[in-house]
């Protein structure tokens, strides 16, 4: 079943597609790449009919997608999103996976054989009956794409689903697109932003200015170095390709001034410990990585260090009363956001600190995040992706903590997006800022910082402050 | 990690779990009306001895249950408690505060406890039913039951689903404000703080992010469902069809008796 665009016209916000032209041959592997806010989801949205064009056409096999067929050309395209908590109807893992083939009024025997099949297809078979609630992020999502797998699409779309995800689960979805595309001759069309999903992929499709550009060979893709920082875009990430690692020679200096210890600290939050007998000295001016599987206890770690979660057993001692007013950045900050404007969101936690100078702090923080005070006055809420996300780290920031965390903060950001925060995170450890960096980006990393921590079932298991032994380390975890 | 039970299905395997849907929301109907035709101790008494039965035969731990009635526990309380001093009635006892009499008369402690029991028992009932019964059970069993509405263009397929998207997001939407909570505290929100109103008033910052996050969750819920080809009017197959077996015309029959001897025999 061919894709075909012709002519695609459309304006949209600041979404505007000039003219988009490209085909899909059934059964190729296409990779949709472009920077953060370039319109890629929109523009795929189209292809079965979620969005409607102001110009153009486009074909599905035979079919023009228009009001009449969509429900027709909907049977044929399977859509999985980036979250599967957005996407799951069910309350087990098979009452989510049967919702399509119900849909499609099959009888109870097919639906009974869909199912089965699309949940081994995605190993999941032995979990059919759990609760989707009791999964992990990365089962989560494997339910998200079975479920996807059970209408039987013949073609596939996969909008960035692999962005929460850790790299052993990362390898398990790459397998089964794999899977889809050369066994079972499902088109398959992905969208991201990480290029290494991409080194099966036949063709490339990259959507800059409002246009699409199409690269039958994606090695050379991958090689244009120009084009592609100009959207965004890093090579892939290969571990083998990091050999050397910059050695920034950072002065560790009052490597004895001990601002956070923690003793043989555990934490549970029901029933089962969530931190295991944790010890660790977080000294000034450190800046430490954390890393490990989803579910290992990161962002746990992150919670108890800061104090906003009690530890149930063991010792927290601060250096310093102040420290208990650590600064962290969670995931997806923005979704915080409920002032009238920039302004009062990022003196928000200054103010309730009772901290003096606001308005200093304000546009200290919002300078430090590529801003001026054009932005004070406007609305959190009409800002990009992107302004959001770097107004949300202001409002942290503002306060002026000692030490500050960031949990996953390269999740979902183009290179663009990653320059802002590794600029500011530089700004702030020469301000002498402690910064700490809970990550699955291995590449940054082991770029930036300087101390390494690994963390397996709620135990650091792996703390060193040498990039090479801990690169070896996880290379071994890698395999 | 969500902190609320309450409405949370709860996997087990029992009596109550291999019921089908209609049979559950049958009884539970009946079960409220028998409730409400309580007028004495000893009825409310066996209806509670009647709902304990049933906790026993759905198999899930007490606590579990119990933590599910905590939420309500602020409006029995103050149901109590308004009921017990401000009905009229026989002076039982009285007390002073200040320079006011306050009167706890024998028709108010009744309506407290009329009350009480009746929010009690109608709640842990009703979390039964959705303690042993999946949500997209439950709207199927709905739309089964109900689906004859639909030829007077009554909307069952989109009401059942409607229903069965709320339940399915309290768990998500629990987590989300937890989240967001533990956001607003990180930037120095102490929540516990201040009289009535200042509390109130710091609330607006979680139930403003949480509106947002609600409208963008449901639209990307929508659009999936779409993508799925969810049609609500259309004939939907079913994984598992809902067929009744013996044990369902066994507790059909033991509820129809217990009303019609509720309102015949025991006067």
């Amino acid at each position: 079943m061919d894709i075909e665009v012709k002519n695609l016209k459309k304006k949209f916000d600041k979404d505007i597609f000039n003219d988009i032209n490209f085909k899909i041959k059934s059964g190729e592997f296409v990779g949709i790449v472009g920077k953060n806010g370039s319109g890629k989801t929109t523009l795929v949205k189209h292809l079965n009919g979620l969005l409607k064009a102001d110009e153009g056409i486009i074909y599905i096999g035979k079919n023009e997608v228009n009001n009449e067929n969509i429900e027709e050309i909907r049977k044929n395209i399977s859509f999985v999103f980036q979250n599967p908590d957005d996407q799951i109807i069910g309350t087990t893992v098979e009452e989510d996976v049967a919702f399509g083939p119900e849909n499609l009024d099959f009888s109870t025997e097919v639906i009974r054989e869909k199912v089965d099949y699309s949940l081994e297809k995605v190993g999941m078979s032995d979990k059919k009956n759990s609760l989707l609630e009791n999964l992990s992020g990365g089962e989560k999502q494997r339910v998200a794409i079975s479920s996807a797998i059970a209408m039987n699409p013949k073609i596939c779309i996969f909008d960035e689903v692999m962005s929460m995800l850790d790299f052993k689960n990362k390898k398990k979805i790459m397998d089964i697109i794999m899977d889809l595309n050369k066994n079972l001759s499902v088109t398959i069309i992905c969208i991201t932003h990480k290029l290494e999903e991409l080194i099966n992929a036949d063709k490339i499709l990259l959507l800059e200015d409002g246009k699409i550009k199409e690269f039958n060979d994606v090695n050379i893709f991958f090689r244009d170095e120009e084009l592609l920082k100009r959207n965004g875009l890093e090579k892939p990430f290969l571990l083998d390709d990091i050999k050397y690692v910059d050695a920034e020679n950072i002065d560790v200096t009052n490597v004895d001034n001990c601002l956070i210890s923690l003793k043989n600290v555990y934490f549970k939050y029901d029933k089962e410990d969530i931190l295991k007998d944790i010890s660790l000295d977080i000294h000034e001016n450190e800046t430490i990585g954390i890393m490990g599987m989803s579910g290992c206890g990161k962002s746990t770690l992150s919670m108890v260090m800061s104090g906003l979660y009690k530890n149930t057993k063991g010792k927290l001692i601060y250096g310093d009363e102040l420290l208990k007013n650590t600064g962290l950045v969670f995931q997806n900050p923005e979704n915080a956001f409920f002032e009238e404007t920039v302004y009062d969101e990022v003196a928000f936690g200054a103010k309730n600190l009772n901290l003096d100078n606001i308005d200093k702090r304000v546009s200290n923080a919002l300078k430090l995040m590529g801003f001026n005070e054009n932005i004070f006055d406007k609305s959190p809420y009409k800002l990009s992706g992107g302004e959001k996300r770097r107004v949300a780290i202001a409002s942290i920031l503002s306060m002026d903590t000692k030490v500050i965390i960031f949990d996953e903060p390269f999740a979902m950001l183009d290179a663009f997006g990653k320059k802002y925060l590794l600029d500011c995170i530089s700004m702030l450890k020469k301000k002498g800022k402690t910064i700490i960096i809970i990550s699955h980006d291995l590449k940054e990393v082991l770029k930036n910082c300087t101390r390494f921590l690994y963390m397996e079932n709620g135990c650091i298991i792996k703390d060193t402050l040498e990039k090479q032994n801990f690169l070896g380390f996880m290379k071994e975890k890698y395999e | 990690m969500s902190n609320i039970t309450l409405g949370q299905y709860y996997k087990q395997k029992s009596f109550l779990h291999d019921l089908d849907p209609r049979t559950k929301l049958f009884s539970t109907f009946i079960f409220f009306v028998m409730v409400f035709l309580c007028d004495n101790v000893y009825k409310y008494l066996a209806a509670a001895l009647f709902t304990g039965l049933v906790i026993y035969l759905s198999k899930i731990p007490l606590k579990h249950i119990f933590r599910g009635l905590k939420p309500v526990l602020y409006i029995l309380v103050i149901t109590a408690f308004f009921n017990m001093f401000f009905t009229r009635g026989v002076k039982l006892f009285s007390f002073k505060i200040f320079r006011y009499e306050v009167i706890i008369s024998k028709e108010g402690l009744y309506f407290a406890f009329t009350m009480t029991a009746r929010i009690i028992l109608v709640v842990l009932f009703s979390s039964l039913l959705t303690y042993t019964t999946t949500p997209k059970k439950i709207v199927d069993g709905m739309e089964k039951s109900f689906g004859f509405l639909k030829k007077i263009k009554i909307p069952v397929g989109e009401i059942a689903m409607i229903m069965l998207i709320a339940m399915r997001f309290i768990p998500v939407m629990s987590n989300e404000a937890r989240k967001i909570m533990d956001a607003q505290r990180i930037r120095g929100m102490v929540f516990e703080d201040g009289n009535f109103l200042e509390r109130g008033k710091k609330y607006i910052s979680i139930v403003i992010p949480l509106f947002v996050a609600t409208i963008k969750k449901g639209d990307l819920l929508a659009t999936a469902m779409e993508c799925r080809c969810y049609n609500p009017d259309s004939k939907r197959g079913k994984l598992y069809p809902l067929k009744y077996a013996k044990k369902d015309m066994i507790v059909y029959f033991i509820m129809i008796i217990l009303l019609l001897v509720m309102i015949f025999i025991w006067r």
